[in-house]
């Protein structure tokens, strides 16, 4: 029953890979796949008009987040990213808001037509 | 007479909608800065008399919504429960309608009497939009009155709202429209509101607000259920409540609450907002295009300190008619006193040593005020965003930057204080840790002193900087230091919102700079004269015995020996020799310990008593003339005082601010002087060996 099992883990396993390399080959990175997708990280978004799509962070940061008015599917724009590490300057609801990198790199954006 | 009727009233708003420029003008100098018990948050208070009340005003902590997410915002949410305002003044920057709307539904929701305040209407005529105040009261049930704070334009309506408020009971608990959450939500809520009123000690909060609080992931209100009768059953019943809304909506419980907030705050304005002419041109945008420009960004940070460092010498001359005052009371009580000990007291102890104190407090205000003006025309926050960078690399949050520029040629007192905006404390623990490495005022004095005594006048202010760069450099490296060994770990996100630019108002900055400048003259008042007669007393005694055979001059050398300073700096000096000091120096920079100007007027003491030639030279040329001083051990002794063991006063915040952390005291008082011990010593022995 054993051998069974470990037989039909070793086939899918293999199979997950295949289908994983399959799908996946075509981006050579995440961030690559973001851009297919058309979307971006916050950190790597050129100034202009996004929509918010989420922040993956820590409960507190998240909800705070929430409550300044990041909320999904509105709108943000990119008023400057300084690069290389610097933080990111973005307009939401008629505010300006500053981000640090780190924060930044962990914001999803969707870019807009 | 009969009394006033008091009423209390609070100013609850989002950061930088001009809540303390509404509570001055509505308090005039009337205020009073105090501390929330137990915790490190500023509490102002003022009072006004108007048609026959006493209204006492509370300024709150600038606050996104009630669900405390800083110490501040806790504050703020525990003062609107526990201890019911009577009125509660809602600021709403009129430019960002929309996201200062959702602390109003959250506030409306607590059933207070609430005055809702639209702020900066100017700016959102000059874009083009006109709000329809009517409209707006009807809609919501409560005064809406519309203000320019910076030019006092409606200041007298919420005033008259506030008293005919107060008058008609009638107008109270009216709030009309409140946030709909839909059917599902408000089902769990009702069975969370039943469990609630059932608790003794969670009924006294408003119970709808608590439930929907409690599924809204509010985190600090989670710790208030840990001390409750039927915790257990609510928490199991917030649990159920919280995964079938997630089945319902196939998302987080909190979000369906914010989204539906916002949901009521977008209809709102909507209804109320009309544009009606064109956008005129964005001056905020303009600017920051400029400011936190990629390229230029940096350049114009080193500009905007470079100005605020050049402003700070405009105070010279009032520094100097300080120096005159005092001495010219010193003349009065010379004059008025016969000779005895209590004249000398006074004289070469109280106003000596306080006079040079206060010698240059002029500069520290106009610091204060340079700090102030960029800080209230929203400077600060981009150059906040400007230094992240720069900041992060030494472990340090963004924000940490303002309390290190209020510590330079300011106070590391005033700089201490000043962390409590920062939100981690790990952050705080190291930003207030490396404050008192500054070049205070205080260390400037003694910084001048020997420069101006050692160099040429062609490079004294290149070694200034240089100085003032070695500080820096030293501050970031201890900062460094402490974020790679005790203090582990990243420092907080960073997220700081950039309030549109506008002039400030002359009595706003001064307001400000008098709030942050009396931190320092109160230590002035109390530590310093109290250090300054205990300096005079180890000088001047005991008295060494008169010997008629013996000139005066030699007399007064006499004394010096006798006294408890000559004594001490006997014993001291084998620890400072291999740094390059002689006794007299480490009396001084012992002495220096109860506030660092001390050390310039101790060696004036010394070298007023050693010398006693009569001819009054001034302590430069003394200083100049002593064969035991050089260049090198000039910069060898400011570089032991740029690191040693910071001022009393500074320990004492210190001390306090970390919660009575004895391990920090240590490490501060005892890591310091002993790095301060080393450096020297390296610095002095190499300068030794390349013949300097």
């Amino acid at each position: 029953m054993g051998f069974f099992r470990r037989m039909v883990k070793h086939t899918y396993e293999r199979w997950h890979k295949r289908w994983v390399k399959a799908h996946f080959q075509k981006f050579k990175s995440f961030d690559n796949c973001l851009k297919y997708n058309g979307m971006t990280k916050l950190s790597n978004a050129v100034p202009g008009s996004y929509k918010f799509v989420v922040a993956h962070c820590g409960e507190k940061l998240r909800h705070r987040l929430l409550e300044m008015g990041f909320l999904p599917g509105d709108e943000l724009i990119v008023i400057e990213n300084i690069g290389h590490g610097g933080s990111i300057v973005v307009k939401i609801k008629d505010a300006r808001i500053a981000l640090g990198n780190k924060i930044a790199d962990n914001i999803l954006l969707l870019r807009r037509k | 007479m009969q009394k006033n009727i008091k009423i209390k009233v609070a100013l609850a708003g989002n950061p930088n909608s001009g809540k303390s420029t509404i509570f001055n003008s509505l308090t005039g100098s009337n205020q009073h800065v105090g501390n929330y018990p137990g915790i490190t948050v500023e509490k102002k208070e003022g009072s006004k008399s108007y048609k026959g009340y006493d209204i006492n005003f509370v300024d709150l902590p600038g606050m996104y919504s009630l669900s405390a997410f800083s110490d501040d915002e806790a504050v703020a949410r525990d003062f609107l429960i526990k201890e019911k305002p009577d009125i509660v003044i809602d600021t709403i920057d009129t430019t960002n309608l929309e996201r200062n709307l959702y602390l109003f539904t959250q506030l409306t929701e607590l059933s207070v009497p609430i005055i809702m305040v639209l702020n900066m209407v100017d700016i959102l005529r000059s874009q083009g939009k006109v709000i329809n105040k009517k409209a707006m009261s009807d809609l919501l049930g409560v005064p809406v009155i519309t203000t320019v704070a910076s030019r006092k334009i409606g200041i007298d309506d919420i005033l008259d709202s506030i008293v005919s408020l107060f008058e008609n009971k009638k107008l109270k608990n009216q709030i009309r429209a409140k946030v709909d959450f839909g059917d599902v939500i408000k089902e769990q809520t009702d069975k969370l509101e039943d469990l609630i009123s059932k608790n003794p000690t969670l009924s006294i909060f408003p119970e709808r607000w608590l439930a929907i609080e409690f599924l809204d992931n509010g985190l600090s209100i989670l710790e208030l259920i840990s001390e409750t009768n039927n915790e257990s059953e609510i928490l199991t019943q917030l649990k159920k409540s919280k995964e079938h809304i997630k089945e319902h909506f196939g998302e987080k419980a909190d979000k369906e609450i914010v989204d539906r907030r916002y949901g009521f705050a977008k209809s709102i304005v909507k209804t109320v907002v009309k544009k009606t002419g064109q956008d005129k041109v964005d001056i905020t945008g303009i600017i920051d295009s400029f400011v936190l420009n990629k390229y230029l960004g940096i350049p114009i940070f080193i500009l905007v300190m470079y100005v605020i460092f050049k402003f700070t010498t405009f105070a010279d001359p009032m520094a100097n008619l300080f120096g005159l005052l005092f001495k010219w009371i010193g003349g009065v009580v010379v004059s008025l006193l016969p000779i005895c000990p209590v004249r000398s007291l006074i004289v070469d102890g109280i106003i000596g040593g306080v006079g040079g104190v206060l010698g240059f407090f002029p500069m520290m205000l106009f610091m204060f005020f340079a700090i102030a003006f960029f800080e209230d025309s929203g400077y600060m926050a981009r150059a906040a965003f400007v230094m992240d960078k720069v900041m992060s690399r030494f472990g340090l949050h963004g924000k940490s930057f303002l309390p290190l520029m209020l510590s330079t040629n300011g106070c590391a007192v005033t700089g201490i204080l000043s962390t409590r905006t920062l939100d981690s404390k790990r952050d705080r623990l190291i930003t207030m840790f490396i404050a008192p490495f500054m070049i205070c005022g205080a260390k400037l004095t003694v910084f001048t002193l020997i420069i101006d005594t050692f160099f040429h006048a062609k490079y004294k202010t290149d070694i200034m900087v240089v100085m003032y760069f070695l500080s820096i450099a030293i501050a970031l490296g201890i900062a460094k230091l402490l974020s790679s060994t005790v203090l582990k770990g990243d420092a907080a996100y960073f997220v700081i919102e950039l309030p549109p630019y506008h002039i400030p108002t002359i009595k706003g900055l001064l307001l400000k700079m008098w709030e942050r400048g009396t931190l320092y003259v109160r230590k002035a008042g109390t530590t310093i004269v109290f250090a300054s007669i205990l300096i005079w007393v180890i000088f001047a005694y005991p008295k060494a015995p008169i010997n008629e055979n013996l000139s005066k001059n030699e007399q007064v050398a006499l004394q010096a020996q006798y006294s408890f300073a000559g004594r001490a700096g006997k014993i001291l000096e084998p620890f400072f020799k291999p740094i390059g000091m002689d006794g007299n120096r480490a009396v001084a920079l012992i002495a220096g310990f109860a506030a660092k100007e001390v050390i310039v007027s101790t060696l004036g003491t010394i070298y007023a008593i050693e010398d006693g030639s009569g001819e009054n030279l001034p302590l430069k040329e003394k200083i100049a003339n002593d064969k035991d001083w050089s260049a090198l051990k000039g910069i060898t002794f400011l570089i032991f005082c740029l690191i040693y063991i910071p001022c009393v006063v500074s320990v004492i915040v210190f001390f306090k601010e970390t919660g009575s952390s004895y391990k920090w005291l240590a490490l501060l008082v005892i890591g310091s002087t002993a790095s301060a011990w080393i450096v020297s010593f390296i610095v002095f022995q190499i300068g030794t060996l390349l013949k300097y």
